[in-house]
């Protein structure tokens, strides 16, 4: 049995294309739309690493962390980011909350398997 | 008598005469002589009184000699001096040589001959001066029109006073007179001077304030808020802004008293009609004796320019997200169908799909150059700046190209003055710079070298890339760090640059306050220069310091330094190596931010002491220290059983113990020098 990835970003198609990638690498995913989406499918599937689109519908993605950090049952969930708007202040705060991973879209699909790999094996 | 006699004696009767004689000793001294004469029966007779002079002569030359001198000072005084009959016309009775030289007349014979009301440009003044003189018994500093003897109309300064006999009657008028007209010509230009720039002033569309240190409005040149200047005055500059703006504004009030030197910021204020606007403030220095006693605010109203820039930001980051997001699922989606993740695909396909992938590339580069150049010329740049070792940033960047320039048979070679140069820098924003003018190099290079050297000079660090390449023309050396400059025609996409990478990188080195150059000959190659200051630990360290001090006097909150000093660091090098030592001490570091509150500035100084400046008090350092122990405890076992941690610390609170980051950090070093030891 694989490891369970839930994918959230607020584009269906980067949603689709990302857990294709991830299920050619031997992953099992799970999508989410937003951040209520996402806190949700969280607790219910309990993922073993969330990959996180910051500007969503219903809060964003920095919401969406700060709400699965607070609860004990996603609290140890890896979050990597995932943003088309890589600011400085963005990327500052994302280094501030102490997220497992940054990447800007369009993103080096190999170095994001990588960095998976790295956390939660494959 | 004899020699009387023979003078003629006859002539001399009846007269007093005064004559030189001789005394019985020789000497000389005069005598006043009377002679008579009579007849007695046709007989003449003489009589003579001679009377001794000596003394009155005396007397009378000593007169003589005062009045001497005095016509001596009333000639040679640069000042006119007259005495007029006081009628209406009037006429001159003395005038010294000055009178005469005001006047232009040679002497005094041509003037005596003149009316007193013919020298006035209007000679009705003479009546209405005569008036005065009579009624008040003189007249002061009166700035009259004259004019010269050769018609020039003058200027002069004229004090007079009417003189009265014994009776009470005037018998003359007495007078000095001053030609005064370059004087007024000067004080007339400096009116209309003055007038020209309190019209400047007045009529400017920008906001003029003058203020004090505490920023108390002394001055201002316009109405604001619908109130006028008169009610603004005495008000202080934060009640013209929302406290959101109080911040910067008092951080450029204390930096202008401190430094001496003209400081900006902006906030949102409200025009003199009363409507909310953006005003960006220049504020400098009122010096006085060399001391900063003031400042001039100059408020000049950008509220369009803040809406365009506002737009424009929103603009930008809504497109490049939206670019961003399509540019994801395009390059996803092609890279998934050239990895074969939904089957294998035939050769011609994969020749179509494979360059769009470098397109995709460049379209992120140019996507990214756009945002960096629109940071920068909105000066929203943040630079992060840390000790960086430059040459083994620059290593490994021309390490980064070896492949690339490998492929095109081009040798590429790296030098360096020292083994390592430790600069306070942003490390990525400098491996972008070296990025840019590497990349430029590879570019525009057909054969033959490139060379990348970072060289150490006293104060400086210099990074040159020269290649030998096709080379810039003469004209185009200028614009070359223009945007969107490109030189000559390149072809692949992979190669076309976004004309924004010098640009950029002009713009990095800048915030660096250092410089970039470029050298080159058509045909022969290029060499782009940059420099980056080096600054001392001290000057580091002082800066932030400043800067911490800043912060505390706008907050109103007391600092602490604290310095910690690795006492050990010696026995931990010689026990498990230098570069165990070094991670002690950073150790001290990290464990102190994980007690504090992180984001505090914090530095390492030579190779052991640790300098913090935080808001922590005095009160609890005793028990930040202690769990710093236990954590430097638990570290050190990792790696040594027989070792501890020997450390000492020093503290100074701002502004108990000092004002400034010298002081303060002198300060803390007294404290540290009593050696305080935790074990």
């Amino acid at each position: 049995m694989g490891f369970k990835i839930l994918v959230v970003d607020d584009e269906p198609q980067i949603v689709r294309l990302l857990s294709q990638r991830l299920k050619a690498n031997g992953y099992e995913t799970f999508a989410a739309n937003d951040s209520y989406q996402c806190i949700k499918m969280a607790k219910e599937v309990k993922p073993d690493l969330i990959l996180l689109d910051i500007k969503m519908p219903a809060g964003g993605g920095i919401h969406a962390f700060n709400t699965l950090k607070s609860s004990v049952y996603t609290s140890t969930i890896p979050v990597i980011f995932i943003t088309a708007y890589p600011s400085d202040e963005i990327k500052k705060q994302v280094k501030e909350l102490g997220a497992d991973g940054f990447f800007a879209k369009p993103f080096n699909s190999i170095e994001l398997l990588d960095k998976i790999k790295k956390l939660i094996g494959e | 008598m004899k020699r009387l006699k023979n003078k003629g004696k006859e002539k001399l009767i009846g007269k007093t005469i005064e004559i030189t004689t001789l005394r019985k000793d020789g000497t000389e001294f005069p005598v006043e002589l009377s002679l008579s004469s009579w007849e007695i029966n046709n007989q003449k007779y003489y009589s003579g009184i001679i009377r001794d002079i000596t003394e009155r002569k005396r007397l009378e030359n000593t007169v003589k000699e005062s009045e001497e001198k005095y016509r001596t000072l009333t000639e040679n005084i640069n000042v006119g001096i007259y005495r007029t009959t006081p009628s209406d016309k009037g006429k001159f009775i003395e005038v010294n040589q000055a009178f005469l030289n005001i006047f232009g007349y040679k002497d005094k014979k041509s003037l005596i001959s003149q009316k007193v009301s013919e020298f006035y440009e209007d000679p009705t003044t003479r009546e209405k001066i005569s008036q005065k003189l009579e009624s008040d018994g003189f007249m002061k500093n009166n700035e009259l029109r004259f004019v010269k003897q050769d018609g020039t109309p003058i200027i002069c300064s004229d004090t007079s006073v009417a003189v009265k006999n014994d009776e009470g009657e005037i018998i003359h008028y007495d007078g000095i007179i001053e030609d005064v007209t370059e004087r007024v010509a000067l004080r007339n230009k400096l009116i209309e001077n003055e007038e020209k720039y309190s019209s400047i002033v007045n009529n400017s569309p920008d906001i003029i304030m003058r203020i004090d240190q505490k920023g108390t409005i002394t001055y201002i040149n316009y109405k604001y808020a619908g109130q006028n200047p008169e009610e603004v005055v005495g008000k202080t500059i934060y009640d013209l802004m929302p406290s959101e703006f109080h911040d910067k504004a008092k951080d450029s009030l204390i930096k202008v008293f401190d430094t001496g030197k003209s400081f900006s910021y902006e906030n949102i204020g409200l025009s003199h009609e009363d409507e909310v606007v953006w005003y960006k403030n220049s504020i400098g220095p009122i010096r006085s004796n060399g001391n900063v006693i003031g400042a001039t605010i100059i408020a000049s109203d950008i509220t369009e320019r803040k809406q365009i820039d506002i737009m424009k930001n929103e603009f930008i980051s809504a497109v490049s997200h939206e670019l961003r997001t399509s540019l994801t699922i395009i390059q996803e989606s092609i890279a998934q169908v050239l990895e074969g993740i939904y089957g294998d695909l035939t050769d011609v396909q994969k020749e179509v799909l494979s360059p769009c992938m470098e397109d995709i590339n460049r379209l992120n580069r140019i996507i990214n150059n756009l945002l960096d150049i629109s940071k920068i010329e909105g000066q929203k740049i943040l630079i992060n700046r840390e000790m960086v070792d430059i040459v083994k940033l620059a290593q490994n960047v021309v390490a980064s190209f070896k492949n690339k320039v490998a492929a095109k048979n081009i040798e590429l070679k790296f030098k360096t003055s020292s083994e390592t140069i430790e600069v306070y820098i942003d490390n990525d924003r400098i491996i972008q710079v070296f990025i840019n003018l590497i990349g430029n190099a590879a570019k525009f290079t057909e054969k033959g070298k490139i060379e990348v050297s970072v060289v150490k000079f006293e104060n400086s660090v210099q990074c040159t890339v020269s290649d030998s390449g096709r080379g810039i023309l003469h004209k185009d050396l200028a614009t070359v760090f223009d945007r969107f400059h490109q030189v000559g025609k390149i072809v692949s996409a992979e190669e076309k640059g976004t004309g924004l990478g010098l640009s950029i990188s002009k713009g990095i080195v800048k915030l660096h306050n250092g410089k970039i150059w470029v050298d080159s000959k058509i045909n022969k190659g290029s060499q782009f220069n940059f420099t980056l200051p080096i600054y001392t630990t001290d000057e580091i360290l002082l800066e932030n310091i400043e800067k911490g001090i800043v912060k505390a006097t706008k907050k109103h909150i007391k600092l602490s330094l604290l310095i910690i000093r690795l006492d050990n660091f010696a026995e931990i090098e010689k026990n498990c190596g230098l570069d165990k030592a070094k991670e002690t001490t950073r150790k001290v570091l990290e464990a102190f931010q994980d007690v504090i509150a992180p984001g505090e500035f914090s530095f390492i100084k030579g190779r052991n002491e640790v300098i913090l400046f935080s808001d922590i008090t005095q009160k609890n350092i005793s028990s930040i220290v202690e769990k710093l122990e236990n954590i430097l405890a638990n570290f050190i076992s990792n790696f040594s059983k027989e070792l501890d941690i020997v450390m000492s610390y020093g503290y100074s609170i701002y502004p108990n113990d000092a004002n400034s980051a010298k002081d303060l950090l002198q300060s803390a070093y007294k404290t540290l020098l009593i050696k305080n030891n935790y074990k």
